[in-house]
């Protein structure tokens, strides 16, 4: 069954420029869902449209057209006016941000931060707040004397375990996961993911994986969807697939990793064009990798490519494939 | 941390404690009047006009017989009061319309912005000359005119303050935490720009002080035989060349004062910055 469903989600931009207004999609038609207990990861480059994504999803913004869905019922209003639907599913939707320090207030002690939610949804005396805050602390591996620590005093990794027990503490069924890692150093990173992998398995949470290390997302994820442009470029529903993407852009990101570059034959080409924000325009129908794929035909420039299914499990948007 | 890290940088300056000292013997002195001041300030004894300094007259005597000593402590009350009154008030003002700026955005902080800009470009003496003249003479007049020329200082810098509070993503935490508008206002964003208020506070506690006594001085504010610093100076100003400490003492006051609370101000700040480093 699936926990989150996301139906052609648009949003769009108004970016003002010398007095003009241009709308730029942040988010074209894109589709996908998170199944119960199972981690998709979310994959792109700066800019892509990952991480507004992500903010849709737990209603700090609302998309310009489409629905989102948890458990069959609509997260989202589907307009731009209307305060989003925030209360009802905050409880089961939980965000962990990408700058821990950036994502706590630097006023508050670690306790202050975790009892946030459990004030909000919960009657908990405040003795009973104080044991689950240790009990939280507990659980993502730090002492309970950390408890009355200021958030400046904690090292980033620490942190970024805080900010987890913080989404953990409203007992959520989904995690928004954006770019946890990318503000810690790679040591760091091996801790916090495994202890995302075990939180997991224990509490049966369902994540949403964003970022653009692809290794990472390669040891979290059951599925993956790869993202260009604000569109989906290469979908995969079983990680197993991984080394049978073929997308061009998905070819490329691959292409970064230096254990793939060699396996793989694919050779980054040397013009390096930076991602144009006309691709996102409201007017441009065709593809947005058009610029820099190195595959690219003419039908590119003028057709939006279609998700086509390439074998079960396995779904691209490209018109060579 | 935070705080407890700023008041201890803030207190760790020797001069510090001694500026905050003085300004507190100030202020006390101020309160005490009526039980410290030798002579009544308003008591008028010709025959004793111009007395040199003494021990009866500890500053000497103005042109009708009154004490100085104690005309500047009762003056102390009405200056700082009135000074902090204003400054207090304001700066309610500008916090409270500031946050709503900078945390709502849209079309109400451009009305509260230009409305700033409205005020800002506006002489605040002429204003305080019409409103004075409308409504007459009177220190509560000049202490409703200063206000509207006040505020906007606040709401300014905290507007700026709020938006970019806002955009940490500290505030979105709080949003998916579920947390009310209010409450990230009050308790997320109000303590985070708390400091900074009360370092442009002490400065313009300073200003207020210059220019309450600067319109006593003219006339506006303060009424005789009331004695406030501003008008103290102003009456003496006749007798500058044959008895100039009539001017010299509420002067000195006003020097002493408002260097100090600048001063602190500073201080306030330099404690401020390296908090943030």
């Amino acid at each position: 069954m699936s926990l989150i469903e996301i139906k052609k989600v648009k949003k769009r931009y108004k970016v003002r420029k010398f007095g003009k207004t241009y709308s730029f999609m942040a988010v074209n038609d894109v589709s996908f869902s998170v199944e119960e207990g199972k981690c998709v990861g979310l994959v792109g480059e700066s800019g892509c449209g990952k991480s507004t994504l992500g903010r849709l999803i737990v209603g700090l913004e609302n998309p310009t057209e489409g629905e989102i869905l948890f458990k069959d019922e609509s997260v989202s209003t589907g307009s731009d006016k209307k305060v989003p639907k925030r209360l009802k599913f905050a409880r089961d939707i939980q965000m962990v941000f990408q700058d821990s320090y950036d994502a706590v207030n630097p006023k508050f002690t670690a306790k202050k931060i975790i009892e946030e939610p459990l004030k909000n949804f919960t009657d908990m005396t405040a003795e009973e707040r104080e044991k689950e805050v240790v009990d939280l602390l507990h659980k993502v591996g730090l002492d309970e004397k950390d408890k009355d620590k200021f958030a400046l005093e904690f090292s980033g990794g620490q942190l970024q375990r805080v900010c987890i027990a913080r989404a953990l503490a409203s007992g959520p069924k989904v995690f928004i996961l954006d770019e946890p890692l990318s503000s810690l150093d790679v040591s760091v990173q091996a801790q916090i993911l495994n202890l995302l992998s075990d939180i997991k398995k224990d509490m049966d949470i369902s994540y949403l994986l964003i970022s653009h290390d692809l290794e990472a997302v390669y040891y979290l994820a059951d599925a993956l969807v790869v993202m260009y442009g604000g569109q989906i470029m290469e979908k995969i529903d079983d990680i197993s697939y991984f080394d049978k993407m073929k997308h061009p852009y998905t070819q490329r990101l691959l292409s970064s990793i230096p254990a793939y570059e060699k396996l793989d034959g694919v050779q980054e080409n040397a013009e390096m064009v930076s991602m144009d924000l006309h691709v996102q325009a409201d007017d441009f129908s065709g593809c947005p990798y058009v610029g820099r794929c190195p595959k690219r035909i003419d039908l590119c420039k003028e057709k939006r490519p279609e998700m086509k299914e390439l074998e079960p499990k396995h779904y691209a948007a490209c018109h060579i494939l | 941390m935070g705080s407890k890290i700023v008041l201890k940088k803030f207190f760790t300056k020797k001069s510090t404690i001694v500026f905050l000292c003085i300004i507190a013997a100030i202020v006390i002195a101020g309160i005490l009047a009526p039980w410290i001041a030798p002579h009544d300030p308003v008591e008028q004894k010709l025959e004793n006009k111009f007395l040199m300094p003494s021990w009866e007259y500890p500053m000497g005597t103005d042109n009708f017989g009154r004490c100085i000593f104690s005309r500047i402590l009762y003056a102390t009350r009405k200056t700082l009061g009135f000074s902090f009154l204003c400054t207090v008030i304001a700066a309610a003002i500008g916090i409270t319309l500031g946050l709503i700026a900078g945390f709502k955005g849209g079309i109400i902080d451009t009305i509260i912005m230009r409305t700033c800009d409205v005020l800002y470009a506006f002489p605040s003496l002429v204003l305080v000359m019409a409103i004075v003249g409308i409504f007459g003479t009177g220190i509560f007049n000049v202490i409703i005119a200063m206000l509207i020329m006040q505020w906007l200082w606040y709401a300014r810098v905290v507007r700026n303050l709020t938006a970019s509070e806002k955009c940490k993503s500290y505030i979105s935490a709080a949003k998916v935490c579920g947390t009310k508008n209010t409450k990230i206002i009050f308790s997320h964003i109000f303590p985070n720009i708390i400091p900074y208020m009360i370092a442009i506070f002490t400065v313009d506690f300073g200003h207020t002080i210059l220019s309450i006594s600067g319109y006593s001085f003219l006339g506006l504010g303060v009424q005789p035989p009331e004695s406030e610093w501003g008008a103290m100076i102003s009456d003496g100003r006749s007798f500058i060349n044959t008895d100039s400490w009539l001017m010299f003492w509420p002067g000195i006051m006003i020097l002493i004062t408002v260097v100090i609370v600048n001063i602190i101000g500073d201080h306030m700040r330099d404690a401020l910055d390296s908090q943030s480093v």
